[in-house]
């Protein structure tokens, strides 16, 4: 607060203060009092207003001062009313009950939009456990009646399915809460599920699988990593070429990370699109021109990984190869005995 | 032939499921009446239960739970949530193995087999004229002359004796290698049955593996 705007402030009591000094000089001029009393009274009573004036700045400043202190620290700043003291000045402590008062509407409203946000969310989760039924059902129907036909739709099921699993893991990205419990993890156990699960799409393409042989373990939720690589499997199968394609997995153990590094020899992704690749809705020229694609599985991906502590990147040559690798920190490779 | 329980609320799944495991050699029976379903599951004598968590009246994983008290039948959950903390849940209940829906037909299949081989102590050796198939020590004998395979030698082997006097197409194989993990293609199947073939050669079983041109091979 500066002296200049308090004062500015004060004006009309300014005033107020001068023309009664004038009336009563005027007064104290007709009773004939000395002049040198007059002139005297008259310091003692500027003296004692300029000492309120003082307290009275003093106060506010202190008080003002505190909480643009706060607001320039505070990283939650709505939160700035619990921080502030009793003012000791009834327009601070109005304020505050003020303050109080708004917060707290504002508080309730957000509240509102929150328990709505979790609704939906939990209304997401349940209706792709509802409709896992079904398309289990569709599934055992089609082994049961297989056929060439059975077996197109099938192919269309397993679509539907995945972007079920999509849905319902964009939801639990998007939430705060912890969905997934961090267990020792046997990469190849979740890289085999991985490609068993695709095999058909792999044996039909004549996709040639490589995977390493050894045994690590990471701490990860195999759940929400084998939906991630299973993203990244999907991804080398659409964009794979139709000669002499393959897919090679691979696995690197550092002293301070473990990397896993899937490569394939697809159509690759362009220069200029790579740093884009992991925004959400984002279709690269190869996501236009060869398939409908959502934008949503590396953007999921990226999500995902970075919520279990890992971290993602693509490097890719356009028409060569395309080399996604997941960094397992150490931290979380050894935090669990 | 071992018989499977099957509790599921869901009707049309749990017909399709029936219908589907009696096609892959099981005897199944199906819980209708879901009122007293902890003493009906405790009375009925089967090999193996798979059991929904998600059924009328009580708590999928408190039926386990009280099951177990009494019975040590294999008992594979079935559940439509896919969290890790359902999972764990599930095998403190004490529930055996847990799968979730939308499953794929041949993983459910491959780990009810597992399950049943393993409460029913089915012998890891096959048997075949003289020779005997040593799953645990991938090698096949011949009297006292012992032949090490190579682990997919030792599965192409496996499933051309469990499919004795069937012609196995090529592509049956290689799914069934893909399923059991072994990622090979057309060119390393080729390989691997010579390599076979010339290894039971050496043993001299020349007739082992007949092919049957256009269609896949055979063991009679």
């Amino acid at each position: 607060m500066k002296v200049e705007n308090f004062l500015r402030d004060k004006v009309f009591s300014m005033i107020i203060v001068f023309l009664g000094i004038l009336i009563l000089s005027c007064i104290l001029l007709l009773v004939q009092l000395n002049i040198y009393y007059i002139l005297f009274i008259i310091i003692i009573v500027i003296f004692l207003y300029i000492l309120i004036l003082l307290y009275d700045y003093s106060k506010r400043n202190a008080f003002y001062k505190n909480v643009s202190k706060l607001l320039f620290e505070m990283d939650k700043k709505y939160l700035i009313q619990e921080l502030l003291k009793d003012s000791n000045f009834l327009e601070g402590n109005l304020l505050l009950e003020y303050m109080y008062d708004i917060n707290k509407t504002y508080i309730e409203h957000l509240n509102e939009y929150k328990f709505a946000n979790e609704e939906f969310k939990e209304y997401i989760e349940l209706w792709c456990h509802e409709i896992k039924t079904p398309i289990a059902t569709s599934k055992l129907i089609i082994d049961n009646n297989n056929s060439k036909v059975s077996q197109d739709i099938l192919e269309e099921v397993d679509k539907i399915e995945n972007y079920v699993l999509q849905v319902l893991y964009y939801a639990r990205s998007e939430n705060v809460e912890k969905d997934y419990i961090i267990t020792k993890v046997h990469l190849k156990e979740v890289i085999n599920n991985v490609i068993r699960n695709n095999k058909k799409d792999l044996i039909n393409k004549k996709i040639k699988i490589r995977i390493f042989e050894n045994d690590v373990i990471v701490n990860s939720d195999d759940k929400w990593l084998e939906y991630i690589i299973n993203q990244i499997i999907l991804n080398s199968i659409k964009y794979s070429k139709e000669e002499n394609a393959f897919i090679e997995i691979s696995v690197k153990e550092n002293t301070n990370n473990c990397i896993l590094e899937i490569l394939d020899n697809g159509i690759g992704i362009k220069d200029v699109e790579l740093k884009d690749v992991f925004n959400k809705g984002f279709t690269g020229t190869n996501g236009r021109k060869k398939y409908v694609s959502t934008g949503m599985g590396l953007y999921l991906v990226k999500k995902l990984c970075n919520k279990l502590g890992a971290d993602v990147e693509i490097v890719s040559k356009e028409n060569v190869e395309t080399k996604v690798f997941i960094v397992f920190p150490n931290s979380s490779m050894h935090n669990i005995n | 032939m071992e018989k499977i329980l099957i509790v599921e609320d869901e009707e049309k799944l749990r017909d399709e499921l029936k219908q589907f495991l009696q096609n892959n050699g099981y005897n199944v029976v199906v819980l209708e009446d879901f009122n007293d379903t902890i003493s009906y599951i405790k009375k009925i004598d089967v090999d193996l239960i798979l059991l929904d968590i998600n059924i009328p009246n009580i708590n999928g994983e408190i039926v386990c739970k009280e099951v177990r008290k009494e019975k040590s039948t294999p008992i594979i959950m079935v559940t439509s949530r896919n969290t890790e903390i359902d999972e764990l849940l599930s095998i403190n209940y004490g529930a055996d193995d847990f799968i979730t829906k939308p499953y794929n037909t041949q993983i459910l299949l491959a780990r009810i087999d597992r399950l049943l081989k393993r409460s029913c102590n089915i012998s890891d050796k096959v048997a075949y004229k003289d020779l005997i198939l040593d799953m645990s020590s991938s090698s096949i004998k011949k009297r006292d002359i012992v032949v090490p395979l190579s682990r997919n030698e030792l599965k192409i082997f496996y499933f051309l004796l469990l499919n004795k006097g069937k012609i196995v197409s090529r592509e049956s194989l290689i799914n069934y290698l893909w399923d059991n993990d072994e990622f090979v293609d057309d060119n390393t199947l080729t390989v691997n049955i010579n390599r076979l073939r010339n290894k039971l050669f050496s043993i001299e079983e020349e007739e082992v593996i007949i092919t049957k041109r256009g269609q896949g091979y055979i063991v009679l």
